[in-house]
């Protein structure tokens, strides 16, 4: 279940289970309600299953983020590596979120 | 002009050398199963066959080349060790690839054509039952069990890229599709640079989550038909839009020509932009034209585009090089032989005239020329390893089936040589190289008791020597029987039984015509061809082959050769009233006024402390006698030294040899002809077979030929 605490700069959303078609409608909701974020952490480290309209509401959260310039990262590294490799499977840009921090 | 230059000669040319490349690998791996740079090699070479192959639309061959190719993934993503059985395949597939190349270009047989497929398609067979049960027992890869499955058809179509743009509808979703499918399907069909578009997805406030915003542009490599692309796709809704476009290869494109292609870009806004300079990818994102992701596509496609001209050009983008034909060649290395004939014209008339003004244009035009020929020589020029290379397969298959083992050791191979003389030298080299493996080196028991090693060594060189090349076969065999050549010679009646004959007169003995030492004759040396040929074959190149060996220690087969065949420096002069031209590269020094001795009933000289042979052409030929104080050319041709008394010696002059024609092949001492500038021909003296005749005569019976 998601869940956002209510911190009014640093925010942490926790998508646990799966973040799929089925549920996207439902996550966009709880994310929308933890915005506006000035640094927005995703935790994923308790995500099951995600598939590509998953990913695309992860690119919509960014966009949102991004617009209110704030800041946005993930935790969960087994999360990020399945992230990292259906983002480049799937040819899209790298997300803000999934940059690597040194890369900086 | 551009006749003689169509892309299927290309090709061929270069799948020869990928050939060899591939080859040479499969020998390395024999020897260091191991090792994974050769594995490499080989799985490269074929990558690039099949690439090429496709290219120029050798369906077939290029089919083939792929099945090998996906055996060799298997190897070397699985890391099994190749094994002999999967060597000896590589081989004979390697010879098939070889026999698919060579009827390339011509009208078909379809009988052979067809035998000839049942033969890869047996090969193909063979490799993936081999691969199969070697990958079970050596635990597979998932990967590679996956190149396994795709192999049911033995011959795929041809290998191309496309560019596939998917705008899937905003109900994909919905409707239960999934494009990460679809691109996994794609990934299943070949090669895939993938870019997708994540530009149109709207922010939190505004996305309806289930609805789809992605689209992808796809270029795909692969050897899959349109059907099977298609396919892929049978299931998308009506509102989605695919367009499936060939890419065109082998060919540079411009980034922004790509972009309007792709009708991302006008071409009107293109030619704008163009006027103010680069960088235009970046130019184009700034200006909000293309996006960045768009942008990424299409350099892909352009680095594509890249890598698969590259790949035309053998591989290694190496632009330092072009191909020229040989014929064309050929043609300039003739021109620049009659300009060197000319030119020495030019020079004797001016020398005869005595113009100043002349003489001095003369000897500019001179220079020039001499710089063309060495250019023109030397762009005829190559690596004797050209001719070596093969070889390594040919020790390795002779010395299987003769049940010997032979370690082959090349060495020199940058050594270079007149590409003519290559072809020409691959049969007497052959000859060579069989007969040491074959009554040369013994068998294992015999090097045991003889305490040898087991395995039997065989040193193929190549090296210059002044203005020759010299190419030597040593091997570590039982040597030659001295007295078992003498006995056959007299058998053959060649000799008489009381003369005595020194070790290397009697070796010489090996290159008379008809005679064979092998007691038996075998189907690998035996083939009617006796050292006579070698000999014969060399002397045509006008050069020499000679034999030394010691008894139970080995044999070396020595050939020597001039560097080039079309254009002889030579010096002019003349016998009786004729003209003889001799090679300056034999020349060791012209005597006037040579006091002559007899030893023995022949004539020899004194020449710097040492005992030498005097000839006198003019006897040998037939002319009478010279003169006592008649000047005396002193020639060495290996290791003997011989002097030539002439009737006049006129001078340097250098000019394109021409053969004399079969009709004179049993003429001794004459190698070629040139024609003078007043059309008066002169003769090549063939001096090594001179000088042969010189250490031969007087044990020969019946006198000369």
């Amino acid at each position: 279940m998601p869940r956002a605490k209510n911190d009014p700069d640093t925010k942490t959303i926790s998508i646990r289970g799966d973040l799929t078609i089925d549920r996207v409608s439902e996550i966009r909701d709880e994310m929308r309600s933890a915005l506006p974020a000035k640094d927005l952490t995703l935790d994923l480290s308790q995500l099951e299953k995600i598939d590509l309209a998953g990913l695309q509401l992860l690119y919509s959260l960014e966009r949102s983020v991004l617009a209110e310039e704030g800041t946005m990262r993930v935790n969960g590294d087994s999360a990020r590596d399945r992230l990292i490799r259906m983002v480049s499977f799937t040819g899209l840009r790298t997300p803000t979120f999934l940059e690597s921090p040194r890369e900086q | 002009m551009s006749s003689d230059l169509n892309p299927a000669d290309l090709f061929r040319e270069e799948a020869r050398d990928l050939l060899g490349e591939f080859e040479e690998a499969l020998i390395g791996l024999e020897a260091e199963p191991g090792r994974q740079d050769l594995v490499d090699a080989a799985f490269r070479a074929l990558h690039t066959i099949k690439g090429s192959g496709a290219m120029f639309e050798f369906t077939e061959l290029s089919g083939f080349a792929h099945d090998l190719e996906s055996a060799f993934v298997v190897f070397r993503d699985a890391r099994i060790p190749i094994g002999q059985e999967a060597i000896d395949l590589g081989l004979r597939g390697k010879d098939l690839l070889g026999e698919f190349i060579g009827r390339l270009g011509t009208t078909p047989d379809e009988a052979q054509q067809a035998a000839l497929t049942e033969r890869a398609q047996a090969v193909v067979r063979e490799l993936q039952t081999l691969v199969g049960t070697e990958a079970d027992a050596g635990g597979s890869s998932p990967e590679a069990e996956r190149v396994l499955i795709g192999d049911g058809r033995s011959t795929a179509s041809v290998r191309r890229s496309l560019r596939i743009s998917f705008r899937p509808s905003r109900n994909t979703f919905k409707n239960g599709t999934n494009p990460l499918g679809l691109l996994q399907e794609l990934a299943d069909l070949g090669e895939l640079m993938t870019v997708g578009y994540s530009e149109d997805i709207p922010s939190l406030d505004e996305i309806t989550p289930d609805l789809c915003y992605l689209r992808w542009d796809v270029l795909i490599t692969t050897e899959a038909d349109d059907q099977e692309i298609t396919d892929v796709f049978m299931f998308i809704d009506g509102e989605s839009t695919l367009e499936i476009l060939p890419v065109a290869s082998g060919e540079y494109r411009r980034l922004g020509d790509i972009l309007v292609d792709r009708g991302s870009l006008s071409e009107e806004k293109l030619e704008t932009l163009m006027a103010r300079r680069p960088p235009l990818g970046e130019m184009l994102v700034q200006e909000g034209v293309v996006s960045e992701a768009e942008l990424r596509s299409a350099l892909e496609e352009q680095r594509l585009l890249a890598e698969s001209s590259e790949e035309v050009r053998a591989g290694r983008g190496d632009t330092a090089f072009i191909k020229v034909p040989t014929s064309r060649l050929d043609r300039l290395v003739n021109l620049v032989g009659e300009f060197v004939s000319l030119q020495g014209q030019l020079s004797l008339s001016a020398d005869r005239l005595h113009d100043r003004e002349l003489m001095s244009h003369t000897e500019q035009f001179e220079r020039l020329v001499r710089e063309s020929r060495e250019l023109s020589m030397e762009m005829h020029m190559v690596p004797v390893d050209t001719l070596f290379a093969p070889f390594r397969r040919m020790v390795r298959d002779v010395a299987r089936e003769l049940g010997k083992r032979v370690q082959l050791t090349i060495e020199g191979t940058e050594t270079e040589l007149d590409k003519n003389m290559v072809e020409s030298l691959r049969d007497p080299l052959m000859h060579i190289i069989r007969n040491a493996i074959d009554h040369g080196i013994e068998s294992e028991e015999r090097r045991r008791e003889a305490d040898k090693p087991p395995r039997g060594s065989l040193h193929l060189s190549a090296s210059y020597s002044g203005a020759f090349v010299v190419i030597r076969v040593d091997d570590d065999g039982g040597g030659l029987d001295a007295a078992r050549i003498r006995r056959r010679a007299i058998e053959r009646g060649l000799i008489d039984p009381e003369v005595e004959l020194g070790r290397e007169q009697i070796y010489e003995l090996l290159f008379e015509p008809g005679f064979s030492t092998a007691e038996k004759a075998s189907r690998i040396s035996g083939r009617g061809v006796g050292m006579d040929v070698v000999r014969r074959n060399v002397e045509h190149l006008n050069g020499f082959v000679q034999v030394s060996s010691e008894e139970g220690m080995g044999t070396t087969v020595e050939i020597r050769i001039p560097l080039t065949l079309a254009i002889v420096e030579g010096l002019l002069t003349e016998i009786g009233d004729a003209f003889y031209l001799i090679n300056i590269a034999y020349i060791r020094e012209c005597l006037d006024r040579v006091p002559e001795a007899t030893q023995g009933g022949r004539g020899i000289i004194d020449y710097r402390g040492t005992v030498v042979p005097l000839l006198d052409l003019a006897e040998v030929f037939g002319v009478g006698r010279s003169p006592a104080d008649a000047p005396v050319v002193v020639v060495i041709a290996g290791d003997t030294t011989v002097a030539l008394r002439l009737t006049r010696i006129h001078g340097n002059y250098q000019s394109v040899v021409k053969p004399l024609g079969p009709m004179f092949d049993g003429v001794e001492g004459i190698s070629g002809a040139v024609f003078l500038p007043d059309g008066t021909p002169a003769l090549m003296l063939d001096i090594e077979r001179l000088v042969r005749r010189t250490v031969r005569s007087g044990y020969r019976r019946g006198g000369s030929t």
